[in-house]
This record gives C-alpha cells, structure tokens and sequence, in this order.
C-alpha cells in the first residue's frame, strides 16, 4: 500500500541523485584516489588535460542520451504507476 | 521493536548527515597543523585565510559573481515566466520543455558546450564567460520558481486594476511586482546559491584572470586538506544559514 503510493516520489528521488552524480567529476578527485574515475572525469580529462575534444565530446554525448532514456523510462513508468493507482 | 527501529534509523541518517559539518567547524578552531589531532582552541586558521590575498581576491570574485548572476537571471527568468504564463505563441511547449532539459541535464555537457561555444565566437574565458554560464543554469530554476507562483495568481487583479484605470506599468508596479516578489526573492536566492557553488561549469568556462572561491578551494584541497579551507568552510557555512534563515523569515512575513 505505502510502497505503491511513494514509488513515484522514490523513483523521482532517484533522478534527482542520479542526474547530478553522473556529471560530478570533483567529488571523486577529491574523495576517491586517482584509481577511480568516473564519466565526468573521463569528460574533463579529455577537454582539459588532452586536449582530446573529439572523444570528450563523443563522451558527453553518450552521457546526455544515457540521461535523456532514462528520463524518458522514468516519464514511462509514472504514467503506468499512475494508471495503476487511479 | 516497532519504536525503536525508526527512530534508530532516522538518527543514523541524521549523525551521516551531521558528523562531516561538525569536524569542519571543530576542527577550523583546531591550532595544530594536521588535521586529526587536537591541539587547543584558537583563531588561527581564520586569519591566515584573511592575510591570504588571493584567498580574498576569490572570495570576493565569487560574491560579485553570484550577485551578478543571480540579478541578472532573476530579471530574465521573471520575464520569461509571465510570457510562458500570459501568451500563447508557437513552440511554447517547446520552450517550456528545454528549460526542463538545460535543468535536468548534466551540469558537464552544459559546461562544455559553453565552452565550445565561447571558443567558437573567440570570447575570452573569464568574468563574461562565467556570467553567461551562470545566468544559463540559474534560469531555469527562476523561471519555475515564478512559474508556480504565476499559476495562483488571480487574473481578474489586474483587469480590475486597468478598470480603474491603472496604465500597464502602474498595473505592474501596484500589482504584479508585489504578488509575485516572494518568488523573485526566492529564484534570486536560489540563483545566488547555485552559482556560488558552481564548480563543474565555472572549471571548463573560468579564465585565469577571473578567480572564483570553489575553484580556489579545489586547487588547494587537491594537493592536501589545509586547515584554512575549514575555517573557510564554517564561514561559508554561517553565511548560508544566515541566508537561508533570512529567506525563510521573508516568505513567512509575505503570508501574513
């Protein structure tokens, strides 16, 4: 009953930690070691340190449609829990 | 069993929450160097950030900026919120849409187009950039702010000011600028914030000639955690509580 009402809040809650934590490169520069990087720190290393703009871009790209699908599935699947509960 | 397990739980998120703010502001007033011992109350920290030059120089590009940012945005973002809200024009979905995308993409791909696109018409990287890119990703939270304050607003207010015989900019100045100021003060503050905090967008778009404190603070803590970055950290932490506190303290007077 609970678990059914909230998904959409949770599935928005989602999002909104997801989108941001995809695109940060400076929290795991800081927090997590030269051992692990993230999209984000593939993307600046390749614009700023490589000087890489081609692959940095073709990075970005695969990120924005990442994002854009997930979006989409999350505007899916509140239409369908919408359904459901009405 | 059904008692404690909540209440548990909610401490535990709360202690996460909590813990990193209270060894930031205990260990500002730390005197020894490092940064796990203890070693006796004192200032220290607070004025070796203050005779750091540059330090300051960011600390007050940052505030210029976020001033700037903030204003600017707010005047824009107000204009397009009673447009989306009053007209109807071709693309108006359209344009409702891409706001949601430039809010809800990552903040990476929007910082290097920006950059791509300054690079491209030759603009050089510094205050103007740094402007721009912040007006951009402020925008979208300002015109939404005044969008949903828009949406409760009584139309027939400014008919009836116009039957009385009100002109277009009286009408705006009596009316609509005071039904929506709560929400012009709270984008503006949400703007304020946001830029102050920029860090992905303001790397690839900042120049050398324009220093900003989360870029000043990065480069430092890359190299090793410096104790004035705490000191630095709880003043920021005053600050935006004082702030926060002051926006809060406005939209309660607002309904009364």
């Amino acid at each position: 009953m609970i678990v059914p009402l909230t998904l959409p809040g949770v599935l928005a809650g989602v999002m909104l930690v997801l989108l941001p934590a995809m695109g940060l490169f400076f929290v795991p520069d800081i927090l997590g070691g030269s051992r692990n990087l993230l999209v984000g720190n593939v993307i600046k290393n390749q614009f700023l340190d490589a000087r890489n703009w081609p692959f940095g871009a073709a990075a970005s790209i695969v990120l924005t449609v990442t994002m854009a699908f997930l979006m989409f599935a999350h505007r899916l699947s509140k239409r369908r829990i919408g359904e459901e509960g009405a | 069993m059904t008692r404690w397990l909540p209440r548990t739980y909610l401490t535990l998120v709360y202690i996460l929450l909590y813990v990193p703010i209270v060894v930031l502001v205990v260990f500002s007033f730390n005197e020894s160097r490092t940064g796990y011992a203890w070693g006796g109350l004192s200032l220290r920290w607070y004025e070796a950030l203050f005779n750091n030059r540059a330090m300051v120089n960011a600390m007050w590009n940052s505030l210029w900026l976020a001033l700037s940012a903030a204003t600017v945005s707010t005047v824009i973002g107000a204009l397009t919120a009673l447009a989306l809200h009053r007209y109807r024009f071709r693309g108006k979905k359209l344009l409702n849409g891409m706001l949601f995308v430039v809010m809800m993409s990552p903040e990476i791909v929007l910082a290097i187009s920006l950059l791509a696109l300054f690079l491209l018409v030759g603009l050089q990287l510094g205050y103007v950039s740094l402007l721009l890119a912040h007006v951009t990703f402020c925008l979208p939270f300002v015109v939404i702010t005044v969008m949903a304050r828009l949406s409760g607003f009584d139309e027939s207010l400014p008919e009836a000011a116009r039957d009385l015989g009100a002109s277009d900019f009286t009408m705006t100045r009596t009316v609509l600028i005071p039904v929506i100021m709560p929400a012009l003060l709270a984008g503006w503050l949400l703007g304020f914030t946001l830029s102050l905090d920029d860090v992905v967008v303001s790397t690839f778009v900042g120049g050398p000639s324009y220093e900003i404190l989360p870029l000043r603070i990065y480069s430092m803590v890359r190299v090793g955690l410096k104790p004035e970055v705490n000191a630095l950290g709880t003043l920021l932490l005053v600050f935006s509580l004082v702030m926060l506190m002051l926006s809060q303290w406005i939209l309660i007077r607002s309904k009364r």
